[in-house]
């Protein structure tokens, strides 16, 4: 195996988030398998994906928490906004209630996450124009009016996946870059990895680190 | 496994004990958290040094631990007045911490060692720092069943990835991990482990973590306590499971669809890629129709089992080896109505008497007949018009003793008598000649022209007269 996948420099955590069947796991899937799922069972509690991406010439490994949309899970995913550097907010632009339920959703983000966190919105299901209930209009205004990064994308066809998942990691390292992002909080979400592998476990730095072993 | 986040206030420490090792006093604190018990033992200056610093970082009163004595201090009466005052200590400063539990603390107390939450912490730090130079250069990567059962319940807890201030600890790196690991292999175990209560075997698990596994190793792990292995039917290449006192084959290959009707089942519930299979030294009386869910497998080996017959797989059109030896074989009848294009079969140390099942395999090379009670060297004939027969192994039968038994056997294959290889050793020159010899005399006894000159339509159905 040669050594490139384990060469990154960042580890970036994000979550999804939304309603029931809006598409968060097909999302995952097609962005971390580039496939489309097609029956996708009930996602219980929380699912886990990952992929290595480059931004701006750093690679850089999203750890990606894909939440349950039931709302009897709602405690469990809850546990998870904490320490996230992104946030996937999903709706069906199919069903309209899905749409409804943003607001709630984006309370619950912004309680939980740090105001370093980048909200993305992504209607999903774009593949369905023909179905449509909520225009491309009113989602891009509620976006803006709550400063949210907004795009229509399609698990389906895969169509804009790619873009929202990168575009997230884009502003999340240019708030790196720009100091806005403290590196050294556990909430951030982000952690900066030293590019070399196979590090000796005594070489961990042992600031916070009372541990004995 | 004990889970000390949701047993806070059940939880206790004492001190029971003390014993002298090597003249050193050691004294032994018994924890309890629900009804998961462990035990650790520490010396008195081990309780200085843990003191010193929870002293200085965690605010623990200077004066609380029982001071230092420097003579007389082995005596009965001192020792045990020690265990007390560091009974109160123990119990004490528990209580003051219970909440914070710092690592330098439940460390120990073993805490990662047999609880949920402080095992994984010091995992997903192992994991962080190693995880990726393990997935490079690591063949296969072995999960405790503490450990895997931890990842577990830890997925269903509503509890943020990261505890601690430090990122190192996010249980994110182990499901990373996980979601990475190829080839895992798990142990089981009856006994309890280490110190505590807890028996790896009573410990429920699951696959799921495990998207990209191909290659699976079980070992001494009973199938109920694994779940979601139906999980892996899309990537699974190779699996092996060991002692599990597996009965059935479907009670693996099935899993989730066990009880649904055999005919209802979908395309669904096929292993896609799973080529060989492993069921050596379990309980398995039958190789039932749940393997036709493995369209792909190449190599089945069920050695050590009970199997007495083989039903019917000629539907795994890719199977070429196959290993019963160590089972309870004795007719083998019509098996080429069976198994489809098969190249081994390994069914040394079986109860085989007759070879007349083998007669049509004709796609076999290799057959391990050793340590059968095969007693009639004429049962070779059965066997001897097999076009690609090569190898061949009858050692340890009741024929193998008699007179002349090599020459016997090698014989009977004609003009192939130079190709075949019986019980490992070709045919030397000495014996090629004395097969001759026999040969021509039996062309004399039995009146027929030698087979080696009709070998190019030799007939299938070749009877001994």
């Amino acid at each position: 195996m040669s050594s490139g996948p384990y060469n990154y420099s960042y580890i970036f955590k994000y979550i999804i988030i939304g309603d029931m069947g809006v598409g968060k796991s097909c999302l995952l899937h097609q962005f971390t398998e580039k496939k489309f799922m097609a029956d996708c069972p009930h996602t219980i509690g929380v699912e886990f994906g990952t992929r290595i991406i480059e931004v701006a010439g750093q690679k850089i490994k999203l750890q990606i928490w894909d939440t349950a949309g039931q709302e009897r899970f709602r405690a469990v995913t809850r546990s998870y906004y904490r320490g996230a550097a992104g946030a996937l907010m999903v709706y069906d632009i199919t069903r309209r209630s899905t749409y409804n339920h943003l607001s709630s959703w984006l309370t619950d983000t912004r309680n939980l996450t740090n105001p370093s966190t980048v909200i993305f919105l992504i209607g999903n299901k774009s593949d369905l124009d023909g179905q449509r209930d909520v225009t491309y209009e009113e989602a891009k205004q509620f976006a803006d009016e709550n400063g949210l990064m907004f795009v229509e994308a399609s698990a389906k066809t895969g169509q804009n996946v790619e873009e929202a998942f990168l575009e997230t990691a884009k502003k999340i390292y240019q708030s790196i870059q720009d100091g806005r992002l403290d590196l050294n909080a556990a909430e951030s979400g982000v952690q900066h990895k030293p590019a070399s592998t196979g590090r000796p476990l005594a070489a961990p730095p042992a600031k916070n680190d009372n541990c004995a072993c | 496994m004990s889970s000390f986040i949701n047993y806070r206030n059940e939880s206790s420490v004492n001190v029971s004990d003390a014993c002298l090792k090597d003249n050193i006093t050691f004294y032994k604190i018994v924890v309890n958290v629900g009804t998961v018990q462990w035990s650790v033992s520490h010396r008195y200056s081990d309780f200085v040094e843990l003191h010193d610093k929870l002293v200085v970082d965690h605010g623990v009163a200077k004066d609380l631990l029982p001071p230092k004595k420097v003579i007389r201090n082995k005596t009965p009466k001192f020792v045990e007045q020690r265990r007390e005052a560091l009974n109160d200590y123990l119990k004490n400063v528990f209580n003051y911490l219970r909440l914070t539990m710092p690592s330098i603390f439940s460390h120990f107390l073993d805490f990662h060692l047999y609880d949920i939450f402080f095992l994984l912490q010091d995992l997903a730090k192992k994991l962080y720092l190693e995880g990726d130079k393990l997935l490079q250069t690591e063949k296969t990567h072995k999960f405790s069943l503490m450990e895997l059962h931890a990842i577990r319940e830890r997925y269903k807890m509503a509890c943020p990835p990261t505890e601690k201030q430090d990122q190192m600890y996010d249980f994110s790196h182990i499901l990373d991990f996980c979601s990475q690991v190829s080839s895992l292999s798990i142990e089981g175990s009856y006994e309890k482990l280490g110190t505590s209560n807890i028996i790896p075997n009573d410990l429920q698990i699951d696959l799921i973590p495990f998207k990209t596994l191909t290659d699976l190793r079980i070992l001494g792990v009973p199938m109920a306590c694994i779940q979601s292995v139906g999980s892996l039917r899309d990537s699974l290449i190779s699996l092996s499971v060991h002692i599990a006192s597996v009965e059935t084959l479907n009670e693996f290959l099935l899993v989730d669809v066990l009880h649904k009707d055999p005919s209802s089942l979908a395309d669904v519930v096929i292993w896609k890629k799973l080529s060989t299979i492993n069921f050596a030294t379990n309980n398995i009386t039958d190789v039932d129709w749940g393997i036709k869910l493995v369209p792909k497998l190449q190599k089945l080996n069920v050695s050590s089992n009970r199997l007495s017959e083989l039903c019917d797989i000629s539907c795994l059109h890719e199977l070429r080896v196959l290993n019963l030896s160590m089972n309870r074989f004795s007719l083998c009848q019509n098996w080429h109505a069976k198994i489809g294009n098969i190249v081994k079969i390994d069914l040394s140390q079986n109860k085989i008497e007759t070879l007349q099942g083998f007669s049509k395999l004709y796609s076999l090379e290799s057959l391990d007949l050793s340590c059968n009670v095969i007693t009639d060297v004429e049962e070779v004939q059965h066997i001897c018009n097999l076009p690609c027969l090569e190898y061949l192994w009858l050692t340890a039968n009741p024929v193998a003793s008699t007179i002349d038994y090599r020459v016997k056997v090698i014989e009977q294959f004609n003009s192939r008598m130079t190709e075949i290889c019986l019980d490992n050793e070709k045919a030397s020159e000495k014996e090629l000649d004395t097969s001759r010899v026999l040969q021509a005399l039996r062309i004399v006894k039995e009146g027929k022209t030698p087979s080696f000159l009709q070998n190019t339509n030799c007939s299938h159905s070749y009877n001994k007269s």
